[in-house]
């Protein structure tokens, strides 16, 4: 038997490591095509089945090899830019509350697509406008938007705040919510690093008639009077109503705090009524759904958006345009699956009557979601400062060290608006 | 026996491991918080009336029933065993050779290239994973565990080939001129002379890259999306955490069985893993 020299034995090892990578190629596909799509684990599981079963369904009709993969939504915009950076990747990929403004020049445009759909439905409301347009052309079809009204504890508030239907307004949370801390049911409002805490607070600033910046999309509006007094509000509401434990929560806390029995009001999703629901029937019993409250100037509460894009490495555009117009078309089934969670953005559906809402005295109030919610930039468009203002967390931390007294009044104003100078001057 | 006499020896029986009990506690918490929410029914868990540390409800099976069932955990613990296990070896067989020739060879560049080799394993997976995902592309293992088995030996061989490096010097150069004289060749001496002096430094390096490439999560991320090639700790916080709903019971169950390796892992190689941390300190 030859030996094999140690020569011999580097040039074949090392030639076998370069070639192995390209022997290991995946089998060709027969001429069957292909779709992926990348989405969130939506906070209702039944939703997700539904809706895998809803394209497998779809696929299978059109014989199309489709993949789904859902992954949290925190997780989504890293994912979609390790993509497209890569050139590769899913087809189809969900834009969770922003991003449409941000990885438009690697997305479709899809104006074509939302022109048809919005023929075909009676046309798009403002905000889905506002959350999948880029310069004027949609790059993102808007898929659905999920609402913050109030959730409260209607037996806490009749017998203790005289309210039976809840606080209308503000203020109102603020005069009962003081009386039910005191007798041990505070409300919960975040004011820390999470989607909660920031959504919440653009809901109150917003009926203050404050924002961060002009209609323009560029003006900063920040240092106003408006402003002012939705910071001294907050922090009236902060140390009359709630506890300091707010300052550490995440997006779950107060979903806990009204499961626990504690809780008399939070700003949230249905999903904390829905989860207990599941978990603790006579508690959810006491539970009840109003609308956002009202601020001296208007009721306006924060929406968070979805939507999906196309991307443009992707070699699979039309079917990728079939699915999601077969999906827009079937909106009402997948608003069904997500027991109410997902608000339309298209006028005929937003228009009603909706499955389960409509039919439930309970959730019925959240028909009217779709007329007083929006979203980050709001007057102006969602932008790409707005985002990174959003991202960062600046409204919240500087409302955070108002209400805890770390920064007066002036100073707080002062602080958020050099960081919000920063940040748009990168933009300009 | 007299009641100074009982005390006495409590004091000489139990007293060494007094000024443990408040480390002992700091470790072992977790660990009963996570045994104790497994079982713990919603309700329960919710409710802050009492004592939060013992059951107030029967305990329920129902958490890891849809750990079980209802996700893809199964497959995920395989997925990270498998992973863990290949990269271990991918890691053992460059990062000792490696190790080897920058502890003992003389060349130009020696220094500069360990540490290089350790500076790289300070460079964030945040940095690395778009260029990472490029050459994941090409090569095609996107989506695949086979991606997640040719990245995690980028941040496994630097730290492992450096730890290794301490422990080839510990052994004598005495004893490879021998083996040397004797007539072994600079390998023989490597594979028949230095491996088995190092073994508990072998043990150790493979442990650290196994819990390494266990608890990873970026990479994980960024390159797998099918659940089917999820692991365990991408897994579990893919599935159960649900925007602001939580599973609570399930994911402390999915923490608490994932542990169950890596604690046998640590448990079987205990007294090399001691050794080998020990050899170090006290050379």
């Amino acid at each position: 038997m030859s030996r094999v020299s140690r020569r011999q034995f580097i040039a074949t090892t090392a030639a076998g490591a370069l070639a192995a990578p390209h022997v290991w190629v995946r089998p060709a596909g027969a001429q069957q095509k292909q779709l992926s799509i990348l989405c969130w684990s939506h906070f209702v599981p039944a939703y997700d089945k539904w809706f895998d079963q809803f394209g497998q369904e779809w696929a299978a009709k059109n014989n199309i090899k489709l993949s789904i993969d859902h992954i949290p939504h925190l997780n989504l915009a890293a994912k979609i830019a390790a993509e497209i950076a890569t050139q590769s990747g899913h087809d189809i990929v969900q834009l969770a509350a922003s991003g449409t403004e941000k990885f438009a020049p690697a997305l479709l445009d899809v104006q074509d697509l939302a022109d048809k759909l919005g023929k075909k439905h009676g046309g798009w409301t403002p905000l889905a406008q506002n959350y999948s347009e880029v310069k004027g052309r949609y790059h993102s079809i808007p898929d659905y938007f999920i609402d913050f009204p109030g959730l409260y504890r209607k037996d806490l508030w009749t017998e203790h705040a005289g309210m039976p239907n809840g606080p209308d307004s503000w203020n109102d949370l603020r005069v009962g919510g003081a009386k039910l801390k005191a007798k041990g049911f505070p409300i919960g409002i975040g004011l820390a690093h999470h989607n909660d805490s920031r959504n919440s607070w653009r809901a109150i600033q917003w009926c203050h008639g404050a924002s961060e910046v002009a209609k323009d999309g560029k003006t900063l509006t920040y240092n106003s009077k408006e402003m002012r007094e939705a910071l001294k509000f907050m922090k009236a509401l902060y140390k009359e109503t709630m506890t300091p434990e707010v300052l550490a929560w995440d997006d779950a806390s107060n979903n806990r705090l009204l499961a626990s029995g504690r809780g008399s009001w939070i700003h949230n999703p249905i999903s904390a009524y829905r989860t207990i629901e599941g978990q603790n029937k006579e508690l959810a019993d006491k539970i009840h759904i109003q609308l956002s409250p009202r601020g001296p100037a208007g009721r306006l509460s924060f929406a968070n958006c979805l939507a999906y894009g196309i991307t443009k490495f992707s070699p699979n555009q039309d079917t990728a345009k079939a699915f999601i117009e077969h999906l827009t078309d079937n909106f009402k089934d997948a608003f069904k699956a997500s027991t109410g969670y997902n608000n339309p953005f298209l006028k005929t559906y937003a228009k009603g009557p909706l499955p389960i809402i409509s039919e439930d005295p309970k959730l019925k109030v959240l028909e009217k979601s779709p007329e007083y919610h929006y979203t980050i930039g709001y007057p102006g468009p969602l932008t790409v400062p707005a985002d990174e203002v959003y991202q960062q967390f600046v409204l919240i931390d500087a409302v955070a060290q108002h209400c805890t007294d770390k920064l007066d009044l002036e100073a707080t104003i002062k602080w958020a608006e050099d960081k919000l100078k920063a940040i748009y001057s990168k933009f300009a | 026996m007299t009641r100074s006499a009982l005390w006495r020896r409590i004091k000489r029986d139990y007293g060494p491991y007094l000024p443990l009990s408040p480390y002992l506690f700091v470790v072992l918490f977790p660990f009963y918080w996570m045994v104790i929410t497994t079982f713990k029914r919603d309700n329960d868990l919710y409710n802050l009336t009492g004592v939060p540390f013992w059951f107030k409800e029967p305990p329920t099976l129902s958490h890891i029933q849809l750990l079980l069932h209802d996700t893809m955990f199964v497959t995920w613990l395989w997925n990270s065993l498998f992973i863990g296990v290949v990269v271990v070896a991918i890691t053992l067989l460059i990062g000792l050779p490696a190790a080897y020739g920058l502890a003992r060879m003389r060349f130009v560049g020696n220094h500069t290239m360990s540490t290089a080799m350790f500076l790289s394993y300070l460079i964030p997976p945040a940095l690395l994973f778009l260029p990472l995902s490029q050459v994941v592309r090409k090569i095609g293992f996107t989506d695949s565990i086979w991606s997640l088995i040719l990245v995690y030996p980028s941040f496994t061989i630097p730290f492992c080939t450096w730890l290794l490096m301490g422990f080839v010097r510990t052994v004598p150069a005495e004893i490879e001129e021998s083996a040397q004289l004797d007539g072994c060749t600079r390998f023989q001496t490597f594979r028949l002379i230095v491996i088995p002096v190092i073994v508990p430094g072998i043990i150790t390096a493979g442990i650290f890259a196994f819990t390494l490439t266990y608890q990873e999560f970026i990479y994980a991320l960024t390159f797998v999306s099918a659940s089917a090639n999820k692991t365990i700790a991408y897994g579990v916080t893919t599935d159960l955490i649900r925007g602001d709903v939580f599973y609570w019971g399930s994911l402390m169950a999915g923490a608490l069985i994932g542990a169950v390796p890596v604690a046998i892992v640590y448990a079987f190689s205990l007294d090399h893993f001691i050794h080998g941390l020990t050899a170090g300190a006290l050379k």
